[in-house]
């Protein structure tokens, strides 16, 4: 009996899970994102295969800054790196960074805002003070006040969790300071979903406060979590670039923050090196928009309000 | 603990005093206005709100202080609640499997996946959904109105309780389905000796489902006693003319004429002094707007509270 | 040509042959099929039916408010003669209110909550050129008229109970004197002394203007206290038409006559329960033949494969083969 239950049971999930895919992939904006993405991670899964090793000041293959010819497709940077073998590189860097503090960022929203906004009274007043302050922390000036601070603790050479000191503070920061968006997001919709009689019947059922929050409230969170969390990848690549860009990102460990804070510092923008530029900003440009469109798609896909109803 | 439903500050009694016992076995209806309080006398009773004052007693147990999930896990098994709209009672993202198997698993009343599943199946059927096995893994949304409001009995019939809160389970069904939903419950009463808490705007419904009625008004039961006795010998004006104004089928093919009473239900923030009712009754004697009557015994177990019912 | 309907008979309002398809999901499935009635200056009619049976739909039709998803198939709507283009928005909009005006079920959804209530009564009005002044007396006077002091015009919408927001639709609805009233609904949101306040309000004020009244209701109850003429409406057809007493006391059509007897009535004093078996169809899942068979406890063979035509007797028309002329006659077809 068990197995007849459960067997029907993983094919409607299934089911479900293919129409979903069927509705996200009718729009435009879904295409084109998941096809940047998916280009971008191949990148950054295996740069060595595409490109080769990571280029040093030592191993440069060419010249300074010369524009881009048939050796060198983007071009080389002020120390003779071939551009294209950085900036591939780079996505590794730029996109691990990204997706790892919007896990941090939604993990520790989600959390946030459910509990706030399921619990409400003083435990929702209490959190959403913090929340409102790490809403306000301008991530820059958090970033150089405890880049310092991490450098003298660790040493700047040792490696956090598979990062360099200075990357594990942008990590930090980065998902420091985009959860509280997440959080408020995450409660105001926790506080219309409590109201819902579901609640009460599961309450009625004899379920528990957590188990609620997690089978009930939770699943009903998810589109907006989906949807959120790209818009939040697209901020943390942003943050990212510009923490690097203001030189705390790591030079041994490149990112495409780093490289335009590089060129910019080789006055690649005076030297009339266009590709040297150019070539990590138009791929911060793309990932952003990726993110940005798959957003925005998931988020029509998952409204209902847009949704035909049978 | 001031106040249910308001702040602490100008506390809103949303029911008060209201005295109400349900015999073993006995459908007892609750009939009132929007505002009356009857649904909250339901949430009561069902452990979702926490009353302010006076006792909650179930077979002999003093239930008023009991609070928490485990505490009250014993009390949940034998009291259950069906929801007025069935859309909103079940979680659009949960099977009816899982909507109906929640309290059981919640409660832990089944020791293995089979008798969980063989309890589910009986459930659904006594609730007039057959075969129960086509419904396992359908979602709510796929199912028409009635068969909805069907999950929710069932999700409620599933731990076999000895008492059910009903708060209008048939208003938000098409006319034509209404008396299966009814006959469902009935049927179970017999069976099971379940006792039912019927809550309703419906007077003539009322008459036709309950042994006993309980009309409410601003908060307080204002008459109670048999179906009988309250729909063909009503001693309270309130229940006079709640039964004047609901639409009459014309027994002889001529309408008997509606009589409206003047006026709006107040609110219960500012409840009139002395009777409750006495601005809008037909009868009010200036002893009505001071003094408050008490329930007077105006015939066998029929009480009402009115300086006139005599 | 209107001057020969007019002068014919107090004949209002005509619905010819009418059918509604939607369209969903790119399949398009049948709302109304063939719906034909007509309306008389001054007279309330009811239309009856559960959800899905089109009974919206209809009077969304006829106000020329279908949705765009809607798509009238065949037959029209005629008012004092004229045929109205029920799927033109546009064309609709001098009839709408000045001539047909409609009633909607929740008061709040329909008031604007921002603004006070004088301003939106007044609002047909001055949408039909009368000046703002005259246009705000007006609300004053037709706030008087259901029963709300004039001086609750400076409130919102949110201030009043559910039954004076309703009275307020009535109220813009009357704005510019129409001759019909839709009444979608009215009183499914409202309790049961509210809503005998409302019934009693459109019953006054319909011989005091001599409204026709059209109201759509779910609730069988409500039309004997409010209605001359009644119509049940199933799946998207009307199956039985008849005056109100003749069809609480005599119903033909098995629906209706299952359908009065499951509203409780304490006057029988019989307390059993008698559900109709099954669900109403909805849109997608309606049977072939008569659309009740399924859940007819008088049901033929022949109704599995054929629907019964609405055949009038006089002024009782009623869609059921054993009510069938054909059936009567022994299979043989009485009239061509």
């Amino acid at each position: 009996m068990t197995e007849v239950v459960a067997g029907p049971r993983r094919h409607v999930r299934l089911r479900a899970t293919k129409e979903f895919f069927s509705r996200l992939f009718e729009r435009v904006g879904a295409w084109v994102g998941v096809a940047a993405l998916a280009f971008f991670l191949i990148l950054a899964a295996i740069p060595g295969p595409i490109v080769g090793p990571l280029e040093t000041a030592a191993t440069a293959s060419g010249d300074f800054l010369t524009p881009p010819d048939s050796q060198h497709i983007l071009g080389t940077d002020e120390v003779g790196r071939d551009v294209l073998n950085v900036v591939v590189h780079g996505a590794r860097i730029s996109l691990t960074i990204a997706l790892i503090a919007t896990v941090i960022s939604l993990i520790v929203g989600t959390t946030v805002g459910i509990t706030s906004g399921y619990y409400g009274g003083r435990v929702d007043v209490w959190l959403m003070r913090l929340t409102d302050f790490f809403f306000i922390v301008p991530s820059f000036v958090l970033a150089l006040v405890i880049a310092p601070v991490f450098v003298e603790v660790i040493g700047r050479g040792r490696e956090v969790l598979g990062f360099r000191t200075s990357l594990f503070v942008i990590v930090v920061v980065i998902g420091l300071t985009s959860w509280a968006f997440v959080a408020r997001l995450i409660r105001s919709q926790t506080l219309s979903l409590r109201e819902r009689p579901f609640v009460d019947r599961a309450r009625v059922a004899g379920s528990s406060d957590l188990s609620i929050m997690i089978r009930h409230v939770l699943p009903n969170l998810v589109p907006q979590i989906a949807a959120n969390g790209a818009l939040v990848v697209a901020g943390a690549i942003y943050t990212e670039t510009a923490l690097s860009f203001i030189g705390l990102g790591d030079p041994v460990q490149p990112s495409w923050g780093t490289l335009l804070s590089l060129a910019q510092q080789a006055g690649a923008a005076s030297a009339g090196a266009w590709w040297y530029l150019g070539a990590p900003g138009a791929c911060v440009l793309t990932v952003s928009l990726a993110f940005v469109l798959l957003g925005n798609a998931l988020d029509d896909t998952f409204n209902p309000r847009r949704r035909a109803i049978p | 603990m001031d106040s249910i439903l308001g702040r602490s500050k100008g506390a809103v009694h949303a029911i008060d005093g209201v005295d109400l016992t349900i015999g073993r076995g006995e459908i007892v209806a609750l009939v009132g206005e929007s505002g009356s309080g009857k649904t909250t006398v339901g949430r009561v009773i069902t452990k979702l709100v926490q009353p302010t004052g006076g006792r909650l007693v179930f077979d002999g147990i003093d239930m008023t202080s009991v609070q928490g999930f485990s505490a009250l896990r014993p009390y949940r098994h034998r009291v259950q609640m069906i929801f007025q709209d069935a859309y909103q009672a079940l979680n659009p993202r949960h099977t009816i499997f899982d909507a109906v198997a929640e309290p059981l698993r919640s409660l832990k009343l089944v020791s293995s996946e089979s008798q969980l599943t063989e309890r589910v199946s009986e459930a659904l059927s006594a609730a007039g959904l057959n075969p129960p096995q086509e419904y396992f893994t359908r979602f709510p949304h796929e199912l028409s109105g009635g068969q909805r409001q069907r999950v929710v009995v069932a999700g409620a019939l599933v731990v076999k309780p000895d008492l059910i809160v009903a708060d209008e389970p048939v208003s938000m069904l098409d006319v034509s389905i209404r008396a299966q939903i009814l006959q469902a419950l009935i049927d179970m009463r017999a069976k099971q000796n379940l006792a039912l808490l019927f809550i309703t705007h419906d007077l003539p419904l009322a008459w036709l489902i309950a042994d006993r009625i309980a009309v409410m008004y601003l908060g307080r039961v204002v008459e109670i006693g048999s179906a009988d006795d309250i729909i063909f010998n009503p001693k309270h004006p309130y229940t006079m003319a709640l039964r004047d104004a609901t639409p009459q089928l014309p027994a002889d093919g001529r309408p008997s004429g509606i009589k409206a009473l003047q006026g709006d239900v107040p609110s219960a923030a500012r409840v009139p002094k002395g009777c409750r009712f006495h601005p809008r009754c037909p009868l009010a004697l200036d002893r009505c707007k001071v003094e408050d009557p008490p329930a007077l015994e105006v015939g066998k177990e029929h009480l009402a509270a009115c300086w006139q019912a005599n | 040509m209107s001057e020969v309907f007019r002068s014919a008979s107090g004949q209002l309002l005509a619905v010819d042959g009418l059918s509604v398809d939607y369209g969903l999901k790119g399949i398009s499935s049948r709302a109304l099929h063939e719906v034909s009635f007509d309306l008389q200056a001054g007279e309330a009619v009811a239309l009856v039916g559960e959800s899905g049976s089109g009974k919206t739909t209809t009077a969304m039709a006829i106000a020329g408010l279908l949705s765009t998803d809607a798509r009238v198939t065949s037959g029209e709507v005629r008012y004092r003669g004229a045929r109205l283009q029920i799927d033109d928005d546009a064309a609709m909009r001098p009839h709408r209110w000045t001539e047909t005006a409609v009633v909607f079920q929740g008061a709040m959804n329909a008031l604007n909550p921002v603004q006070r209530i004088a301003k939106q009564i007044a609002e047909p009005c001055m949408l039909n050129g009368m000046p703002r002044e005259a246009a705000m007396t007006r609300a004053k006077e037709l706030l008087e008229l259901v029963g709300i002091p004039p001086d609750r015009g400076t409130a919102y919408p949110h201030q009043l109970s559910g039954g004076m927001r309703q009275r307020v639709m009535i109220a813009m609805a009357l704005a510019c004197r129409p001759s019909i009233i839709i009444g979608d609904e009215p009183t499914t949101a409202l309790d049961v002394i509210n809503q005998a306040q409302i019934l009693k309000l459109l019953v006054e004020l319909r011989s005091k203007f001599n409204l026709a009244l059209l109201l759509i209701t779910h609730d069988l109850s409500v039309v004997a206290e409010t209605c001359d003429r009644v119509m049940i409406m199933y799946a998207g057809r009307i199956v039985e038409d008849g005056t109100v007493a003749e069809i609480f006391a005599a119903p033909k059509h098995p629906y209706t006559r299952l359908l009065i007897e499951s509203i409780p009535n304490p006057a029988k004093r019989q307390r059993v329960l008698r559900p109709i078996p099954g669900d109403p169809p909805s849109l997608i899942t309606r049977p072939p033949g008569c659309p009740f068979h399924t859940r007819c406890p008088s049901s033929m063979s022949i109704c599995a494969t054929q629907a019964p035509a609405l055949e009038s007797t006089g002024q009782r028309r009623v869609a059921c083969h054993l009510h069938s002329s054909q059936m009567k006659s022994d299979g043989v077809l009485v009239h061509a």
